[in-house]
């Protein structure tokens, strides 16, 4: 039996994420929001995109419809002013812990500076 | 070879704007192709825009400082060599100003471009707070493009619509203001007159 976690919904899940992420850059200060984006790969070659320019219209995703799906792998860019990327990384890291109470899963995460390709692999 | 090159702050819509025109090209069965340069490291847009099955370079010196330089060079030399388009269409970093473009445009060394026309790409819904705090480069950004798009008016209020396009048309007398949405693109007949006859002519 597969007993790997299922991700029920991955994009309400990564628009959470989005949010979240977005939130946590407001708190910490940031002056501007500019664009949080991320492409979405799924394991069966499916792929979508969700984008945030303001935490108040939230995170809009188009692609490939939620079905459920055990990994995700995301390419995930934060474009704000104001915060280093160190703290743009804690927002990250913290929010994933925090959904991960929602709905378990394993992640990993890969700066640009080691790979051009892919980002958050989670 | 006419280039099109969109400028605006992040997140303004330069991509959907893009993809857009990139269907209208595809119907028409227009030869182009598309040039990307984003900020940070991550090419986001590059996998977005490749949706469009037209061919996408993307600049790699994609870091807030380096914006568009040489590499925009090599890469049209690049793309003319190998699909000759008739239309290129780039996509600027949403912190690049038109000037840094056009200086870099300047030391192509190929065939002159039949033309150049930078679109200036705006969100109303944020506009007045980005002005507000950075204005050096939304005005940059606006006063010296050919062409002003306002996107989102889907999502904008009336107000916010009619106060942002009365600020752009103080900041830039001379270009043409549209205004876009999901369900109400741009023509590339309008965009490119001459250059693009309106269909069935
Ligand atoms: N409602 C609405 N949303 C839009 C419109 N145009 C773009 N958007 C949304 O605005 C967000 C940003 O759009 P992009 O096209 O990625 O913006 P961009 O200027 O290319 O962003 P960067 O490349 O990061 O600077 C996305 O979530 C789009 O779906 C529009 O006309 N209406
Ligand atoms: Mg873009």
């Amino acid at each position: 039996m597969d007993r790997r976690p299922r991700f029920a919904d991955p994009r309400r899940l990564v628009a959470d994420f989005l949010e979240a992420v977005a939130r946590c850059c407001d708190e910490k200060g940031a002056s501007v929001i500019g664009h949080l984006k991320c492409y979405a790969h799924l394991p069966e070659g499916d792929h979508f995109r969700c984008s945030l320019t303001s935490t108040r219209a939230g995170a809009r995703c188009e692609g490939a419809a939620g079905r459920q799906t055990h990994a995700l792998e995301l390419d995930l860019a934060v474009l704000v002013y104001g915060l280093t990327s160190r703290e743009v990384g804690a927002c990250v890291t913290g929010v994933l812990e925090n959904l991960r109470s929602r709905e378990p899963f394993d992640f990993s995460l890969q700066s640009p500076s080691t790979s051009h390709d892919h980002g958050d692999d989670h | 070879m006419i280039l099109l090159v969109f400028v605006g702050f992040l997140g303004s819509g330069k991509t959907t704007l893009i993809l857009d025109l990139a269907r209208q090209l595809a119907a028409d069965g227009r030869r182009s192709c598309i040039i990307v340069n984003e900020v940070g490291e991550i090419g986001i847009d590059q996998q977005v825009l490749a949706e469009s099955g037209m061919p996408v370079r993307e600049l790699v010196a994609g870091c807030i400082c380096c914006q568009i330089t040489v590499d925009l060079i090599t890469t049209l030399q690049e793309v003319a060599a190998a699909f000759a388009p008739d239309i290129v269409l780039v996509e600027a970093s949403g912190v690049a100003a038109p000037p840094a473009i056009l200086e870099a445009l300047s030391y192509y060394p190929g065939e002159r471009f039949a033309a150049v026309h930078t679109v200036a790409v705006v969100d109303p819904t944020r506009f007045e707070a980005l002005h507000e705090v950075l204005q050096p480069l939304i005005e940059s950004q606006i006063a010296a493009a050919d062409r002003i798009v306002i996107t989102k008016i889907d999502e904008a209020g009336v107000a916010q619509v009619a106060e942002t396009e009365r600020t752009v048309r103080r900041l830039n007398t001379g270009a043409p203001v549209d205004q876009v949405s999901p369900g109400h693109s741009l023509e590339l007949s309008a965009l490119l007159p001459g250059a693009y006859p309106k269909r069935g002519r």
